[in-house]
């Protein structure tokens, strides 16, 4: 009988001489359904007590073609209960990390790792899951954040809270894996939103051909269905006269004396004082 | 406070000159004894406080020999390298204590517990990390052993020093377990201090290893005894301000950080209180307000603060040139404080003063002299990136495309809008936290029974000054011989 550890690396071998494109796309699916369903049956890999070097190695090796392979899919929910998987490995087994000191040092570093945790920032990005995002670039040491992989996401990152948006776009062209395009794309569409909400506070009018630009979006079809869906999202109108875009913020109100509030603050400042009294 | 005040003043009134730390290591020990015997809580606590002083006067061969003197077996154990101090006259004599006495001394956990920190410390202070996590091993198996309330401050000081060696021999992370064990058993005898010393030390473990999550994980599943001790609950607010600032929760972290600062002690903590001001410069700077100048000036912090100082100055002018080349030069330091991610995020702090500055100064202006102005590379970014600073209303200005401008809007006069009330609220607000926190932190002497003991209060205190006064009989024969 086969031992399971050879059931998962011949399984394994088998995914990686399959080509790559859509059109594999459910063959390996089945592949790594049958390698996960196998990966059961392995006794030391964690949660455990004493992990083997061989069969982390092996488990690692098949999350990190699962990980890949649900962002194939576009499937986020999978994604993110491989990632979280895959963390323990990467966390756990680093040498100075010996939280649950058996687990220390008991396999290499994996080469896909940055690969894969760039891949995570990106997501965490896309999502809008910034605070995440932060606390997850604290974990990688500073030497390493020069790494092609992360610095995609930095970088990223970086340009969207500065605003240069356009900068994020022509990133969008050298990606170091496949993989990133979806994540990148998906951030794209968020920024787009975001270009959408500065300009209609920076601008009085457009004209359409820039407005076009400005948004990269390809043709005119799309362009006004863009315009229709932003219209009034924050209080700005989005109007088309001719060939321009005006944007016409509602005149604040004058405003009101902000009775209520201030009625009770005075009263909790009277509360206070009769404490102190 | 109280019994610490009386036997001071017992203290002034017989022994004039206190220089001999043998017998003021016996006093200490002597008075534990008796709060040991009366299972007298405050007194024990309040005898924490004499490490400071001891810890100054002893050093390592000292207390080695203090160790011989009063636990011998535990001496022959230890096999420790440094040899005690050469002494003349007997160790009767010189410790001012018989043979007899120390034993009896010796039988409660208290005194031991006092002994074995004490060596803990100076070990620490001596640098001699090995001996002091063998030893330290040994405390804290011992520590499980026993519970008694009056334990309590000694046993966290134990745990406390425990996480010191730790620290200093960088591996931190492996007490945790221990830690959240021991936590555990704080938790269960409502041991207020202990439960405030071992959060901080998982905390600062965490942190060593930049686990935020689960640092912020610890402190939601947790609460903190904030009138355990205004040291601890100083740290531990540093930690939420630190985890609070990473997550990008700046005003959190900031009203944190102030809080630290408050609560920590004013004097000594230097250390302590510059990573403090340094966090709170770099929350400050990320939420776009200047630090307040006086600190630079401060002179316990002008020279460990002054790249910070470089840094805002940078940051107030918008100049990305300098900021860059500060954040080159200091990048060693930065990292070594952990702040360098934090300071990296300032980037986008120096775009937001340079363009405030641009707004004010000119009515209208090209992008193309923004972008040479910021140090932006294309005008396209620019132009962006001034619609960005629009909307988040760092300026208030409107973009012509077709021209490729920026045109300042009018400043509104501030008292029109509601601002000036909301910062009075602001401000009244933190008056009265600062007047609920010294209410808070007041002590009262406790309450007076109405029921009549007697003279027990007197007698109490008669009784203390018998021990002390036999006290100094026993030694003043020895020293009189």
């Amino acid at each position: 009988m086969v031992s399971h550890i050879d059931r998962v690396a011949n399984g394994l071998q088998k995914l990686k001489s399959m080509p790559e494109g859509p059109h594999t796309l459910g063959d390996r699916e089945k592949t790594i359904r049958q390698l996960k369903i196998d990966l059961t049956f392995f006794q030391n890999i964690p949660p455990c007590f004493e992990p083997s070097p061989k069969e982390c190695i092996l488990a690692r090796e098949v999350y990190e073609y699962a990980t890949f392979l649900s962002v194939e899919k576009q499937d986020i929910l999978e994604y993110e209960h491989h990632m979280s998987i895959l963390k323990t490995y990467y966390d756990e087994f680093k040498q100075e990390l010996r939280f649950i000191a058996i687990y220390s040092g008991v396999i290499p570093p994996s080469q896909k790792m940055y690969a894969i945790l760039g891949l995570y920032l990106l997501y965490l990005l896309s999502y809008n899951k910034i605070s995440e995002y932060h606390t997850e670039i604290e974990l990688i040491p500073i030497e390493e954040q020069q790494n092609v992989y992360i610095t995609v996401p930095v970088s990223l990152e970086q340009h969207f809270v500065e605003g240069s948006y356009n900068k994020i776009l022509t990133q969008k062209q050298n990606v170091p894996l496949e993989a990133y395009h979806f994540f990148i794309n998906k951030f794209v569409d968020a920024i787009r939103f975001e270009i959408a909400r500065s300009a209609e506070r920076a601008y009085e009018s457009l004209s359409l051909r820039d407005t076009q630009k400005i948004f990269m979006i390809d043709n005119q079809q799309d362009l006004l269905s863009f315009i229709n869906g932003n219209s009034g999202k924050e209080g700005v109108e989005w109007q088309i006269s001719g060939d321009r875009l005006f944007f016409s913020r509602q005149k604040e109100q004058m405003k009101e004396i902000p009775a209520n509030k201030m009625i009770s603050l005075s009263l909790d400042y009277a509360t206070e004082l009769n404490r102190i009294v | 406070m109280k019994d610490d005040d009386a036997s001071k003043k017992v203290e002034d009134k017989k022994v004039p000159e206190v220089a001999d730390p043998f017998f003021e290591f016996k006093k200490v020990m002597v008075l534990l004894e008796k709060a040991a015997k009366d299972k007298d809580y405050k007194l024990a606590a309040s005898l924490t406080k004499q490490f400071k002083k001891l810890r100054k006067l002893l050093n390592l061969s000292d207390t080695v020999l203090i160790l011989k003197h009063y636990i011998p077996d535990l001496f022959q154990r230890l096999q420790l390298p440094c040899q005690p101090t050469p002494i003349t006259e007997s160790a009767e004599t010189k410790l001012q204590c018989t043979n007899q006495r120390a034993l009896e001394i010796m039988q409660h956990a208290e005194t031991q517990l006092f002994l074995y920190n004490l060596l803990l410390m100076k070990l620490i202070d001596d640098g001699d990390l090995n001996n002091a996590k063998q030893f330290g091993d040994f405390v804290y198996l011992r520590l499980k052993n026993v519970s008694l309330r009056t334990l309590d401050h000694l046993a966290a000081k134990s745990l406390y020093l425990y996480s010191v060696i730790y620290e200093k021999l960088k591996s931190l992370h492996q007490i945790r377990p221990v830690m959240f064990e021991a936590y555990k058993t704080a938790c269960l005898r409502s041991d207020q201090i202990g439960q405030a010393t071992i959060t901080n030390i998982i905390l600062r473990s965490y942190l060593s290893q930049n686990l935020y999550e689960q640092a912020r994980n610890f402190i939601v599943k947790t609460s903190f005894p904030e009138s355990a001790s205004n040291n601890q609950n100083a740290r531990y607010l540093y930690y939420l301000g630190r985890i609070k600032a990473v997550q990008l929760e700046y005003s959190e972290a900031q009203a944190r950080l102030i809080q630290a600062l408050r609560k920590g002690p004013e004097v000594g903590a230097i250390g302590f209180r510059t990573q403090v001001q340094k966090l709170q410069i770099i929350t400050e700077l990320l939420m776009g307000e200047i630090p307040n100048r006086q600190i630079f000036s401060h002179p316990d912090f002008k020279k460990s603060l002054a790249p910070y100082y470089q840094v805002v100055t940078s940051v107030k002018s918008g100049d990305m040139e300098t900021f860059k080349k500060i954040l080159q030069s200091h990048q060693g330091l930065f990292e070594k404080d952990k702040n360098f991610t934090l300071i990296q995020r300032l980037r986008h702090t120096v775009i937001k003063f340079g363009l405030k500055k641009i707004n004010i100064s000119y009515s209208k202006i090209s992008i193309k002299d923004i972008a040479q102005k910021l140090g932006l590379d294309s005008v396209d970014e620019t132009e962006q990136v001034v619609a960005k600073a629009i909307r988040d209303g760092v300026i208030d200005a409107i973009v012509d495309h077709d021209n490729m401008w920026m045109r300042s809007q009018d400043i509104n006069d501030v008292y029109t809008s509601n601002d000036p009330q909301n910062i009075l609220n602001k401000r009244i607000k933190f008056c009265m936290d600062l007047h609920n926190d010294a209410v808070k932190a007041l002590e009262f002497p406790p309450k007076e029974d109405k029921r009549d003991f007697g003279d027990l209060d007197e007698e109490r205190s008669t009784k203390e000054e018998d021990i002390l006064a036999s006290l100094l009989e026993e030694m003043g024969m020895d020293g009189d011989m």
